[in-house]
């Protein structure tokens, strides 16, 4: 059932993509065709065997222009090349494999586009190749825009050309399926908002020590070569014969639990900004911490509330990334909802950090200890972060029609 | 991004061979050696990476300003206007040179340079001219598929949001590698479709529908040749340059329609375009004394078809095709194939005593029978091929023995009121001729004058005292075309009689004159007449070559045996003009192309076409019917067969012969499945040994047959107790083989290598390759321990 409020309109933010016909002529192939035609009318009028002769070199070359023209898209195996994600707002670069088949006949000047999922970027992606050889590979390299997160179906693209002489354009199309994965934008974090989270150690829960840091005295482990021989137990190593090293402790690092409010305020382009503009604020704060070796959770609605438990490492910080790409904006689902679906990540020694669109803080928040609140329509907040210019928030969210956030 | 480095050097070499060809066809020297320095400049400078482009803005003021200096040029120029536009388009192209900084300077330079060679193709139908040309079309279609691959790269690099700095530059040059291979082999592709195409429009496209719907518009400049012009005067203080273009080809078949045969002798011989009898001092001109109108006939020819021009022709050949007729010239038939070039006149070249006459496309000739000459209604702007049945000898000749005058009259069918008027136009009075020159032949002649009768039109002695002039004048005389030194002749006064008495030197046209004078004054019929005199004659194309340097000027001088020839210039002989040697072999085979080109290209015409259809037509009609008698028999031996599997011989074969066969098919049938089930199952097995199995069948099958090489090593290594643990991949166990020999162990590393390529890389391996990697386990097999 619809809530009432119109699918997210692609229209105006849609990229523009171009789409060759099959077979077509360029004004240049009719200045050419008209010319064939006065000089055929020359001939006969003049009975001039030079001119008969030209005529039939232009027939000859229009003939031969149709013919090479097929024959350069002729068993071409396209394949693409390109990392599984990107993210908004970052260029990434794509190449197309152009392998020809064809036993004796080159492919010349054959321009790739993408026809499916296009939207995905700020300008339809589109690749040159020069030339492949008989029997050889070539490598078209193009690079693209993502401007929308989300995950994007690259289905179809379209090969053409105008080669030889640019009289006849030719196009054909290929399916070649490949999904990307765009993650939201990431911005730079200034350090200062990272002060505003507590160490675990500052809470009253019990935290184990982690091997790892310079800190304090943890144990003691064989010294394995390309360790620094500064922390070999050397009294350990004379008693037993075998080089031992110490290992220290670490201090733990802060938890952080974000919880990214998706909830428009009203169905405008300036509400789906800053909720895009929290999302990339959320994705920017978990790249950077986890890439700072803490732990972090996530909480937030994208179709049903999702709550991932406060972790590190890099699997994690893909599956994060993964829903925060993914995430739907929703129109129910305010803050309120979302502080009490986190309760499970909240503990003392976590520091909850709320992404909202919303310019304040819900009432609830007051009551929570030491919850960091960044409205992404705060310039305080603002300024924490720093997106690069290219990055259009407006655009951001995912092109899917009809979002699920949509529906009740 | 890619870099068409190709492209400039070849464009540079395009246009100059575009200019050389031009330069070739215009006869433009100058021009040729202007460019070369201009572009050989710019080219240094661009080499030197000094160059600046030229600001668009003076260049265009220079286009203008030369565009209207060559629109007043073009205006005044007459026939050679198209030259005047070719001069202008070499100039547009050094300004271009000058200006290039971007892809629309070197398309605009490729348009110019193919409008230039259009012009100078217009201008000329050489052999040598079109042997260029093609090499020009041949380099210009590679340039222009090299600059469509410019224009496009650079098209590709502006739209490409990559920065050059993060372009893989190995990849670019990977995409690069082998392009001018490719690119040769696309241009031949090109080439041959595109000049098969013309040829089959150029022979098959109908010839004369059409012709003239637009109106006539011709822009060739046909040459201005002499030996064919309509005056003839005498100047001296001048000097005549030789010309050697080739203004005709002419063959000569001699005998009857039957026996016919090539003349190919190469003697030389005179063809005659014009005569004059009469030099009218006051305008330093000689002229036809009279005129012909009252007995000219005017026939319009139809293509190919054969039309008598003479009277006796036209009485002998009333009731029968006039080529019948001519037998009756017996072995005196001469038959002459010319093809004339555009020679800017309406005058006919052509042996003497004409019958008859066969042209190629319709025109309107004008028969001349006092002079037996031909003339064209209009100016000959194109290439014309012509055939003529004459006797060698003048049409008056022979009648002329018996009753001179009559004979003429009886000849040309006259009607009988305009006897008179020729009477008195075929009488010369000697008064009309200046004393001086009578007194010099009365000087040469001696008293061999005194037996002439006076005033008799022809007397017995005039063959003899012809002769002595003849000889006088090749034997005092000098033969010169430089006459420089010798002053003008004052208007009014006869240079005939300086010539005589003071310079004694001069050309044709001088001794022609001389003798033809000084036989009139002594009250001979004499006439000088124009033409060529021809004796370059090539054994390899079979026809003679005319030339511009053999247009030549003699004397006829009627006596009783008719028109006699008489040829006084000094330098001029009858002994044969052939010489031999490397050169002239060379010379007359490029002659002998060049007289296929004129005659199988220029002048292809709709019967040269109606021939080739109908004989293609002759041909397959040919192959049909043995294509049919082939499908003829084999259907009769098809009927035998059958008639044979249905009579009951087939039923009546014994049973163990019938066994027999059934017992060899079903063992042959059995061990053919075997073979694809065996073959079947050890593709699956060596795919399951490889990992294969769960890949789809057909991408496991495909895999497998691909990476057969690869199990044939493994089993061999198991040979030799090397086995691959589960627990190793293709890698850790081609790298754990180190205690091998090393050619062995490089084998199974390189091996393996593909290995990966195939299973992971999307390689396929070619039969080429296939080859190598049996090669290479056989010797794995043969270097193993």
């Amino acid at each position: 059932m619809r809530s009432g409020v119109n699918p997210m309109p692609l229209g105006p933010i849609q990229t523009r993509f171009r789409r060759r016909p099959r077979l077509d002529f360029s004004v240049v192939g009719m200045v050419y065709i008209a010319l064939m035609i006065f000089m055929g009318l020359a001939a006969m009028n003049s009975q001039a065997n030079l001119l008969f002769g030209v005529f039939g070199l232009m027939i000859g070359v229009m003939v031969i222009s149709g013919v090479i023209s097929r024959a350069v898209l002729s068993r071409l195996r396209i394949g693409r090349q390109m990392p599984e994600t990107a993210v908004v707002g970052q260029p990434l670069k794509i190449g197309y494999e152009c392998k020809n088949l064809k036993r004796f006949w080159p492919s010349f000047s054959v321009t790739i586009a993408e026809l499916d999922g296009s939207e995905a970027f700020v300008r339809q992606p589109v690749a040159y190749m020069l030339h492949a050889a008989a029997r050889q590979t070539a490598i078209a390299p193009t690079e693209a825009m993502p401007r929308r997160r989300g995950l994007h179906a690259l289905d179809r693209l379209q090969i053409s050309t105008s080669f030889p002489f640019g009289f006849i354009k030719r196009a054909r199309e290929r399916r070649l399926h490949d999904t990307l994965l765009v993650y939201p934008a990431l911005g730079r974090v200034s350090l200062r908002l990272l002060m505003h989270c507590r160490s675990s150690e500052q809470g009253w829960a019990q935290s184990r020590p982690q091997s790892g840091g310079s800190n304090e005295f943890y144990g003691v482990k064989e010294f394995r070569a390309g360790e620094s021989p500064r922390f070999i137990h050397w009294k350990r190593s004379a008693r037993t014969g075998v080089l031992v090293s110490k290992e220290m402790t670490r201090i733990a690092p802060p938890r952080l639990a974000l919880l990214v409010d998706t909830c428009l305020g009203a169905d405008d382009p300036t509400s789906r900004a800053a909720v895009e503009r929290a999302i990339a604020m959320a994705a920017s704060v978990a790249s950077h911490a986890l890439d700072g070796g803490m732990v972090v959770g996530l909480c937030g609605w994208s179709g049903r509330w999702i709550t991932l438990p406060t972790t590190r490492g890099k699997r994690h910080c893909r599956e994060l990334m993964s829903i925060l790409a993914r995430m739907k904006l929703n129109l129910q689902h305010g803050p309120e909802q979302l502080l009490e679906n986190a309760r499970s990540l909240l503990n003392a020694s976590t520091t909850a950090m709320l992404f909202t669109p919303a310019p304040s803080a819900p009432p609830q928040a007051s009551g929570m200890r030491g919850l960091v609140v960044l409205s992404a329509v705060d310039p305080r907040a603002q300024a924490y972060f720093e997106f690069d210019s290219d990055v259009d928030f407006s655009v951001a969210m995912p092109a899917e029609p009809g979002p699920l956030s949509l529906r009740k | 991004m890619y870099d068409i480095r190709q492209f400039k050097p070849l464009l540079y070499l395009l246009v100059l061979l575009g200019i050389s060809t031009y330069a070739y066809a215009a006869e433009s020297p100058g021009v040729w050696a202007l460019a070369f320095l201009a572009i050989g400049l710019n080219a240094l400078l661009v080499a030197m990476d000094r160059f600046t482009p030229m600001p668009r803005w003076l260049s265009s003021i220079i286009t203008i300003g030369s565009l209207l200096y060559v629109t007043t040029q073009v205006l005044h120029a007459g026939n050679r206007a198209i030259l005047v536009v070719g001069q202008y388009l070499v100039f547009l192209q050094i300004i271009k040179f000058y200006e290039q900084r971007a892809n629309r300077d070197y398309g605009q330079l490729l348009v110019l340079s193919l409008l230039m060679v259009i012009a100078a193709s217009i201008n000329t139908a050489s052999l040598i001219f079109a042997l260029l040309l093609t090499v020009y079309l041949f380099l210009s279609l590679y340039c222009c598929l090299l600059f469509h691959l410019k224009v496009e790269s650079d098209g590709a690099k502006l739209a490409q949001s990559l920065p050059a700095t993060r372009l893989s530059a190995a990849g670019m040059r990977q995409n690069q590698m082998k392009l001018s291979s490719s690119m040769r082999r696309l241009t031949a592709l090109v080439a041959g479709a595109s000049i098969t195409v013309a040829v089959v429009v150029f022979i098959f496209f109908p010839r004369g529908a059409g012709s003239g719907m637009l109106g006539q518009f011709s822009i060739a400049a046909p040459m201005n040749v002499t030996g064919l012009s309509d005056s003839m005067e005498l100047n001296t203080g001048q000097r005549i340059e030789q010309n050697s273009a080739v203004v005709a080809y002419v063959q000569l078949f001699q005998g009857s329609a039957e026996t016919e045969g090539l003349i190919e002798t190469g003697r030389p011989i005179y063809l005659r375009s014009t005569s004059f009898d009469r030099y009218d001092r006051r305008i330093n001109s000689w002229f036809w004394r009279e005129s012909q109108d009252h007995v000219v006939r005017s026939h319009n020819l139809q293509p190919n078809l054969e039309t008598p021009v003479t009277a006796t022709a036209r009485r002998l050949g009333k009731s029968s095709q006039p080529s019948a007729a001519m037998p009756l010239l017996g072995e005196n038939r001469i038959r002459q194939v010319v093809d004339l070039a555009a020679t800017g006149s309406t005058r006919l070249i052509a042996l003497p005593g004409v019958y008859s006459i066969k042209s190629q496309r319709e025109v309107v000739v004008r028969y001349f029978p006092l002079d037996d000459t031909i003339q064209l209604q209009k100016i000959l702007a194109e290439p014309l091929h012509y055939e003529l049945i004459c006797s060698g000898q003048n049409n008056s000749s022979t009648d002329v023995v018996a009753n001179p005058v009559a004979g003429v009259f009886d000849a040309l069918q006259v009607a009988s009121g305009l006897k008179k008027n020729l009477a008195s136009s075929v009488a010369v009075t000697a008064a009309a001729v200046d004393p001086r020159i009578h007194d010099y032949a009365m000087t040469v002649v001696g008293k061999r004058a005194e037996r002439r009768h006076a005033g008799a039109i022809i007397d017995p002695v005039d063959p003899e005292l012809a002769q002595a002039i003849e000889q006088h004048l090749r034997s005092k005389f000098q033969y010169t075309t430089d006459l420089t030194d010798v002053p003008a002749i004052a208007p009014g006064d006869n240079p005939i009689v300086p010539f005589l008495y003071e310079f004694k030197r001069g050309h044709c046209s001088f001794f022609a004159a001389a003798m033809c004078l000084m036989c009139q004054s002594l009250g001979m019929q004499a006439r000088v007449v124009n033409g060529y005199l021809c004796d370059e004659y090539s054994s390899m194309g079979q026809h003679y070559i005319v030339r511009q340097s053999q247009a030549h000027a003699w004397v006829e001088v009627l006596t009783n045996k008719g028109w006699q020839t008489f040829d006084p210039t000094s330098s001029t002989s009858t002994t044969g003009g052939s010489s031999t040697g490397m050169w002239q072999s060379v010379r007359h085979f490029f002659g002998f192309l060049e007289y296929k080109w004129a005659s199988s290209v220029i002048a292809y015409n709709n019967e040269h076409r109606e021939n080739i259809v109908s004989e293609l037509d002759k041909r397959l009609t040919d192959s049909a019917y043995k294509g049919s008698q082939v499908l003829g028999n084999a259907r009769g031996t098809w009927q035998q067969l059958r008639s044979w599997l249905d009579s009951a011989q087939v039923l009546s074969m014994p049973a163990w012969a019938l066994f027999g066969l059934v017992a060899l098919l079903m063992p042959a049938l059995a061990i053919a499945l075997t073979a694809f089930i065996i073959g079947r199952w050890r593709v699956r097995r060596s795919a399951r040994r490889m990992g294969l199995a769960a890949l789809p069948a057909a991408d496991r099958l495909r895999m497998a047959r691909q990476l057969g090489f690869y199990s044939q090593m493994m089993q061999m290594l198991e040979r030799h107790q090397m086995k691959k643990t589960p627990a190793q991949t293709p890698q850790e166990f081609s790298e754990s083989l180190s205690h091998l020999r090393p050619e062995a162990f490089e084998t199974v590393v390189r091996l393996t290598r593909i290995f990966y390529r195939i299973r992971y890389g999307r390689h396929e391996v070619g039969p080429a390759q296939h080859r190598h990697i049996r090669a290479a386990l056989n010797r794995l097999s043969s270097v193993l321990p």
